[in-house]
């Protein structure tokens, strides 16, 4: 039996506001439990909730990139259910009404793009976090304790169509649409740490079948390479079910990432009867095609036609350009370096390699570090007009990237300019040549590579300033 | 001197003119306290320390214009930082809340002085404080009777002079159907006009806060303190709020009232239409016409009203589970015992049902025969306002259709308890304003006249139930205590 | 529309709310006459009428939602509300174990 897998994506990205959803308490808050509370976010009785109007604006961006439809009306409701972390025990949620629908996510798999739908795109509130003692987990736990700092804190719902076919799409899909929330600067995306969670739908049909196959539900997946596992090992799991004759039940199943296996969860009740309905403390969203515009002006070019777009005005490597549209700061920051030095294939070198090393091993981000586009131009300049060497041009960057400094004020002050007049380098090619008269031997026997080594020591008498084409043009005269 | 016995508005000229301090003002309403509420039990708990440290420094600070120095009861579903609100329920009976409700807040700066939260119905649900866990408040009138509800502690104390006046909060008539078994007068805002921050919610899209006064002049003031946009209630409404003061004029020339027959037949008493009849003729003697006409909507509205109130109880009442506040069961071998027996222990019968019915009502299979259906049958009686407002200036009807009932008579048949709100539940799915007058007595208890008016025209209101208190003067006489 | 006293038990259960056997036999009975009054409202023709969640949407006739600025405001009463717990520990809400014996 030939098996088609189907699989859709539920994500939840925690979004970058200062406050939030439904109140003023910050959203960022150290590790001191209930520390950022109030009488809305505990829900206190007689307390109201007051939407966030930047929240509203993120998720807004957020649909466009996804090519959504907006609503010009959405409605938040109440999702009832009663749990310690949630203290309303409802959450406000939407459901029947969201912010935004019928989309798509265009993603490159294996050279070729496929378009998956989003079928929409809403707004809720987090719930709080719960720490369990006398257990690792919730299991054989004594009793548990509630901390409501991140209750309330603005989530956005992305709901896939089940268009996903294979799971290394939807780790792709899941890459890609992280991608675009850090670079829209909605979300900062880290499934590790939770900012960004996903559960995932899968089921198996018969290769030409169109009705759908009964799917479970997949949680607790903390890094992209693990939905790809779990989805692979729940993909497996089914196949064999369905082979051997039996029946795939639809059920929730955790990850456990130490076993890279899948376990069924503990439901606590049999079935959930959420009874939402449109929360009264809240009038209907309404989001004019003003705000829609304003806000799509806002978001700039998105990072598909971004890459569309260096590709053909900037002929560098495709894999190149994914690593420069990684944030849009890096994207901006290319382009100005691009612009100002004239040379956006040095540009792009250098940002990557270079510029990338130092700020990964400092753990630093390209907007925190003191480098700006101005200074790297004139160091790119600098190097392509010889005035430094590139080994001297690297140290430089660093001390660049670390003070602030300007690449000629640095280049002076090291005195790291290149040498290159003759008078100043004749005689160290002379004194390189009498010292290494095995190389020299070795050069007029035919070893052209010979040559290397002598020029390497003369760049060791100049500490790397000599020009090295100029120093090779004099020891080559002296062996004639 | 027997300072109780005055309104607000003529306590406040004797604060102006300094006859008397705030002080004198406030020890006399205590007095008054100390005497009358072991017969009432209108208040589940006095702040009389705060209340007198209070009017000193008022007295230090002099007198500020408006209801400054003026004690008022506020009904105890209205949170209170530093002082219980327990909305009557054992489930928040050591309740002490961490904030003000957005009133509590705007009395404070008018210099008004709470002197203690007054009983109610368990949130607010019942129309008689039959359902409250502490205590029934009687009716001054006559104590073997039933004050109303909710809001009836409110009402109560102001028919028996324990407060000058009072906050109450109105879903389905808490307010209204009250003032009108006591003898005074309720107002139920608009929609939106008043702040409902820190109201403890029962139905949020029906809740509204107002005042219970003993006569037009002083509601006028208080609405003139409590009604303003608040940012805090995303439901508040963003429309400037006049001086009600000036709309305080007799005179009621040419004014349109529409009477719906389906408020004035089946379930009426005989007398208490008399009563409303009698109004009317004066209303005519004055100047004004009115005209018999149909909203044949407002049959469904009890129906609808049984549905949403419920619904939306039904997930408001949710977060009372043990977990942050409140009561929590010493029976708790697990969290869903905890929540069972939580809410076991804490909750009346009457919220029990309403949860109940609430919980069925929004179930799957449910939503859309009941919740869904409720709302767009909500939508055509506010239609059937709207086109009677096109024609008419006000609505009136009884307030409520008899007067107050015995205690004990209803309690155990919910439903003919739910028919006493008949008048004034379609007025809060309308989203309208309405006030109740004293409109005469039956038997020596009062009946109230209830007057209806456009969303955000309390001033119509306030005119027309003035013109005819100005002409009745039913609010001079007072139940013999 | 008749309720059993299986239907209260469901409904009671999902609401959180512990009844004695004697209050879901009186409550399905109660409920059997508030629902029997209230479905007359299914007699109501409501083609084309939309719902109404709230009567604010119609009275103030703008299409804007009140909203607030993404602006952080420190709640100075946090001790108040932890205060408030029935049981707590380290600063947090201490609640009984959430999985029952019968889970584990």
């Amino acid at each position: 039996m030939n098996f088609e897998t189907v699989i859709g994506l539920e994500t939840h990205a925690q979004l970058q506001t200062e406050s939030k959803m439904f109140c003023s308490c910050p959203t960022k808050f150290g590790n001191d439990p209930n520390s950022n509370i109030c009488p809305v976010c505990t829900g206190q009785p007689g307390s109201l909730p007051v939407i966030n109007e930047k929240a509203i604006r993120l998720a807004v961006k957020t649909a466009l990139a996804l090519n959504c439809k907006i609503n010009n009306e959405s409605v938040f409701a109440r999702k009832n259910y009663f749990y310690p972390d949630l203290p309303k025990d409802y959450q406000i949620s939407q459901f029947e009404m969201p912010l935004a629908e019928h989309g798509y996510l265009e993603i490159e798999v294996g050279g070729q793009i496929r378009k998956i739908g989003i079928t929409r795109v809403h707004l809720e509130e987090d719930a709080g976090k719960l720490v369990h003692k006398g257990s690792a987990g919730i299991k054989g736990a004594d009793y548990s304790l509630v901390d409501l700092n991140r209750t309330g804190t603005p989530l956005m719902e992305i709901v896939s169509e089940p268009d996903i076919r294979t799971p290394e799409e939807a780790r792709i899909f899941m890459e890609e649409l992280a991608h675009i929330l850090r670079y829209l600067e909605v979300c900062d995306a880290k499934l590790e740490e939770g900012s960004m969670r996903c559960d995932a739908n899968i089921s198996i049909r018969e290769t030409g079948e169109t009705k759908l196959g009964v799917k479970t539900e997949l949680k607790n997946m903390n890094s992209f390479k693990a939905v790809q596992k779990a989805l692979e090992k729940e993909e497996t799991r089914q196949k064999e079910v369905v082979s051997e004759g039996g029946k795939i039940f639809q059920q929730t199943l955790l990850y456990d990432e130490a076993t890279s296996s899948v376990h069924p969860m503990r439901s606590k009740e049999g079935s959930h009867d959420y009874r939402y309905f449109p929360d009264p403390d809240l009038l209907p969203l309404y989001v004019d095609e003003k705000t829609i515009e304003e806000v799509r002006s806002s978001a700039g070019e998105l990072p598909m036609d971004k890459f569309k777009r260096f590709l053909s005005q900037y002929g560098i490597p495709g894999q190149d350009i994914t690593v420069l549209i990684e944030s849009r700061h890096t994207a901006d920051f290319f382009e100005e370096t691009a612009k100002i030095s004239g040379e956006p294939k040095l540009s792009a070198n250098w940002i990557i390699g270079d510029v990338s090393a130092y700020l990964n091993a400092n753990d630093l981000s390209l907007k925190d570090s003191k480098l700006s586009a101005a200074a790297l131009s004139e160091l790119i300049t600098l190097v392509k007009n010889s005035t430094v060497s590139g080994n001297s041009a690297k140290k430089i960057l660093g001390e660049m990237m670390k003070t602030g400094k300007k690449a000629k004020e640095l280049v002076e002050a090291m005195g790291a300019t290149q040498i290159s007049d003759e008078a100043a380098l004749v005689e160290i090619a002379k004194k390189v040549v009498a010292a290494n008269p095995q190389s020299v031997e070795a050069y007029k026997n035919g070893k052209e590579a010979a040559i290397k080594h002598l020029i390497g020591q003369a760049m060791k008498e100049t500490k790397g300033r000599a020009n090295p084409q100029v120093i090779e043009g004099l020891i080559k005269k002296e062996l004639c | 001197m027997s300072l109780h016995k005055l309104t607000a508005h003529e306590l406040s000229d004797k604060l102006k003119s300094k006859d008397i301090s705030c002080v004198e003002l406030i020890n006399d309403v205590y007095n008054r306290i100390d005497s009358v509420e072991s017969k009432i039990d209108a208040f589940n708990c006095l702040t009389k320390e705060a209340a007198i440290k209070k009017a000193k420094e008022l007295d230090n600070k002099g007198f500020s214009g408006g209801l400054s120095g003026i004690p008022i009861a506020i009904k105890d579903n209205i949170c209170t930082e530093g002082t219980k609100t327990t909305c009557s329920s054992k489930i928040l009976e050591n309740f002490v809340p961490p904030y003000n409700a957005t009133v509590v807040e705007l009395l404070q700066s008018e210099g008004m002085i709470p002197i203690g939260k007054t009983n109610l119905d368990e949130f607010a649900m019942g129309s008689s404080t039959e359902n409250s866990a502490f205590k029934t408040t009687k009716n001054p009138w006559d104590i073997q009777r039933v004050p109303g509800g909710s809001s009836g502690g409110s009402a109560a104390a102001v028919a028996a002079d324990e407060a000058p006046l009072a906050l109450g909060s109105d879903t389905g008539g808490s307010i209204r159907q009250p003032a009108s078994f006591c003898g005074v007068v309720g107002l139920k805002p608009t929609y939106g006009r008043v702040s409902r921050y820190g109201l403890v919610a029962f139905a949020s899209s029906l809740d509204q806060i107002g005042p219970l006064t003993k006569d037009v002049t002083d509601a006028a003031l208080l609405m003139n303190v409590i009604a303003k946009y608040d940012r805090r209630d995303s439901t508040s409404a963003d429309v400037a709020t006049p001086d009600y003061r000036k709309a305080l004029i007799k005179d009621v020339k040419g004014l349109k009232i529409a009477v719906p027959k389906e408020l004035m037949g089946e379930g009426i008493e005989e007398n208490t239409k008399k009563a409303i009849l009698e109004a009317l003729k004066i209303y005519e003697k004055m100047g004004a016409t009115f005209k018999e006409i149909s909203l044949p909507s407002l049959k469904f509205a009890l129906a609808t009203y049984y549905i949403i109130a419920p619904a939306e109880a039904s997930s408001n009442l949710s977060r009372y589970d043990g977990v942050h506040y409140g009561h929590r069961s010493d029976k708790q071998n697990d969290l869903m015992d905890m929540y069972l027996n939580t809410r076991k222990e804490g909750f009346g019968p009457e919220v029990k049902r309403r949860i109940i019915i609430g919980t069925y009502a929004l179930s799957s299979g449910y939503y859309d025969a009941y919740y869904l259906k409720a709302q767009k049958v909500r939508t055509l009686i506010k239609q059937d306002f709207d086109n009677t407002f096109k024609d008419f200036d006000v609505v009136m009807s009884p307030t409520c259709p008899s007067p107050a009932f015995k205690v004990g008579e209803k309690v155990s048949d919910p439903l003919s308890m739910y028919l006493s709100d008949i008048a004034t539940i379609p007025i809060n799915l309308a989203g309208i304003p309405a006030i109740s007058i004293p409109c005469g007595f039956d038997n020596d208890l009062p009946v109230g006249l209830q007057i209806m008016g456009k969303a955000f025209d309390e001033e119509t209101l306030f005119r027309v139930a003035f013109s005819y208190e100005q002409e009745t003067r039913w609010d001079k006489r007072k139940p013999a205590l | 529309m008749s309720i059993s006293k299986e239907t209260v038990e469901y409904t009671a259960k999902l609401a959180r709310l512990g009844l004695s056997e004697e209050e879901k036999g009186l409550y399905a009975k109660q409920l059997n006459d508030i629902l029997g009054y209230v479905d007359v409202i299914n007699s109501v023709d409501t083609k084309n009428i939309s719902p109404t969640a709230s009567t604010r949407l119609s009275a103030g006739k703008q299409k804007t939602t009140p909203m607030r600025q993404d602006k952080t405001v420190k709640f100075d009463g946090i001790e108040k509300i932890i205060g408030n717990a029935p049981a707590q520990e380290d600063n947090m809400f201490k609640v009984p174990k959430i999985m029952g014996d019968d889970e584990q």
